[in-house]
């Protein structure tokens, strides 16, 4: 089956190679639309994967902080998912970085975004460890706690950043909560598009995913209310075709699951679209063949990378299934309907918040992080006229530097201690 | 947007919290609960004429209040819910304040307090539950 899935991979990214290729020999008038698209396929697409990067991230800290039953497998693909969108998500800017001026990247937003990556790679090098190593295991938890703010604060960076970047759709304070929604739902499918393919079912997921449509729907008619416009393509892939969730055969087919969780990354797709360009809002039939070629390419490198990834952990980590499970779906299956209903980790008692030990672990990473940002801050306001804006200026700063040194203190005190 | 409409979006979140976290609830039914009160909330902002975030806004209000009628787990609940308020504030804020809004400082200094002072917060007593809800309606209404 990974053969089959690396092969497809293949099969995307060679053609979209070659007019990536063509694209950058002729010039960027290939890719720009119109005088205010502003790159906007390249652009939907580092929208699009960085929105999925941070999505594998969310859901594992999500699932984690909130207690719920997650099987490993799930939050291996999640974490590793998490990785290779990020790739991806950077590859877009470097292809025309420094071509176009006042484009829509500036030091903050690749502050925020390397940090993340950062602490995302060290999240999932813990969770590889921490099935070997018990002193990983602890770490774990009060990791995603500094993790968990910082993916919603450098999402809010980045929509400040396109916010600055002359996109009329991202001028409304609305955005960034409606983008997350976005960021959720796509990740669940991407997560469940992923099992699917190897032949696995987390019926969690798919209960999530159903959740999530409800929420789309209403941010859909929010947007209409807002703007006035309505995005049919994007209600009907990301609203009406997951209700068939509530048809057992269609749940219950391999198929089935997989056509809605690629229904549902398209719309998100298409709703990324719209929000780079306007040019999009009438459908996707504008869409010249060099734009679906750079699409083709992102498709075809994700498969490629996480597949070659996730062969090399398990490889490397000695065995693939103590990692990824097996690749036989059938047994699997039963595996996962157990691991959701049956209570694995009892309840834990209720622990003072002097005496708990993620209290402990955390304390001194995290006053040593707040100090951090305090000298941040004293030095970069020290003498200005205008503090607001240079304390506007520097905010969007402080809660990634305070999460990489309580981050990078946290993993290494902890692995001092053993 | 005036006081008294602010005030009733603010009675609104309270009675949408209210059906959240029910005791024999699923993930269905919370949802549910948690759509039609995003529904209620954009349907009156679009009617008090407040677009850009306040359905968050009140949403995430909602949140706050509905963490005090949890059984358990209820201080990592209150820190998620009140972070998550936090972070619709302060960006919410900060796409406006280039438009030329005012920027809530206090509100958000607020929050950040009460957010902060909450990871240290023991058993939470019926006075501490009442205590939290006095300050999360006094932040909504007066900063």
């Amino acid at each position: 089956m990974l053969k089959i899935l690396r092969t497809i991979g293949i099969a995307f990214l060679l053609p979209g190679l070659i007019v990536l290729g063509y694209a950058l020999w002729s010039g960027s008038n290939q890719v720009l639309s119109d005088g205010m698209s502003f790159w906007g396929v390249p652009v939907a697409l580092f929208v699009f994967w960085l929105g999925l990067a941070y999505a594998g991230s969310l859901l594992s800290c999500v699932f984690l902080v909130l207690g719920a039953q997650l099987d490993r497998r799930t939050v291996t693909f999640a974490e590793l998912s998490t990785l290779c969108c990020l790739v991806l998500a950077v590859i877009f800017p470097l292809i025309h970085l420094g071509s176009v001026r006042d484009f829509y990247l500036d030091s903050q937003g690749f502050f925020c975004i390397a940090i993340y990556g950062l602490l995302a790679s060290l999240l999932f090098v813990n969770h590889l460890k921490a099935q070997l190593t018990e002193s990983f295991k602890r770490v774990r938890k009060p990791l995603t706690w500094i993790l968990l703010p910082l993916i919603l604060w450098t999402h809010g960076v980045l929509c400040l950043e396109f916010r600055n970047a002359f996109l009329p759709a991202w001028n409304e304070a609305f955005v960034p909560v409606h983008t997350l929604v976005g960021i959720f739902y796509s990740g669940l499918a991407m997560m469940n598009g992923l099992l699917c393919a190897e032949g696995f079912r987390v019926r969690m997921l798919e209960r999530l995913m159903m959740v999530g449509s409800w929420f789309m729907a209403i941010l859909l008619f929010w947007n209409f209310l807002l703007r006035g416009s309505f995005a049919t393509s994007v209600f009907v892939l990301a609203v009406v075709i997951p209700q068939l969730w509530w048809v057992s055969a269609v749940r219950d087919s391999r198929i089935g699951r997989l056509v809605i969780s690629l229904c549902i990354l398209v719309a998100v797709f298409i709703e990324r679209l719209c929000l780079a360009s306007s040019v999009y809002e009438n459908g996707v039939s504008s869409l010249s063949f060099v734009d679906l070629g750079v699409i083709s390419f992102s498709v075809g490198l994700f498969l490629l990378l996480f597949y070659g990834l996730r062969r090399w952990v398990g490889k490397y980590l000695g065995g693939i299934s103590s990692y990824f499970g097996e690749l036989d779906g059938s047994e699997m299956e039963a595996d996962i309907s157990k691991t959701e209903t049956q209570e694995l980790v009892e309840r834990s008692q209720y622990e003072e918040p002097f005496s708990s030990r993620e209290f402990k672990m955390l304390r001194l990473p995290v006053l040593v992080g707040v100090a951090a940002v305090l000298v941040f801050m004293a030095v970069n306001l020290n003498g200005d006229v205008n503090i607001e804006k240079t304390f506007l200026d520097i905010v969007p700063l402080t809660y990634p530097l305070f999460a990489l040194v309580s981050g990078l203190l946290l993993f290494v005190l902890e692995r001092k201690d053993k | 947007m005036n006081a008294m409409l602010n005030s009733l979006g603010c009675l609104l979140a309270l009675g949408c919290a209210y059906y959240l976290w029910r005791p024999a609830s699923d993930l269905y039914k919370n949802a549910v609960v948690l759509a039609c009160s995003l529904a209620i909330f954009v349907l009156f902002s679009t009617f008090a004429a407040e677009g850009s975030f306040y359905p968050m806004r009140l949403l995430a209000l909602s949140l706050c209040f509905s963490t005090t009628s949890l059984t358990s787990h209820r201080r990592r609940y209150l820190v998620l819910a009140q972070m998550f308020w936090f972070w619709v504030e302060l960006f919410g804020c900060l796409m406006l304040y280039g438009d030329g809004s005012d920027f809530a400082w206090t509100r958000l200094c607020a929050i950040l307090g009460i957010f902060a002072s909450s990871t240290f917060l023991s058993k939470i007593s019926r006075e501490m539950e009442f205590c939290l809800m006095v300050f999360w309606i006094a932040v909504w209404i007066f900063f």
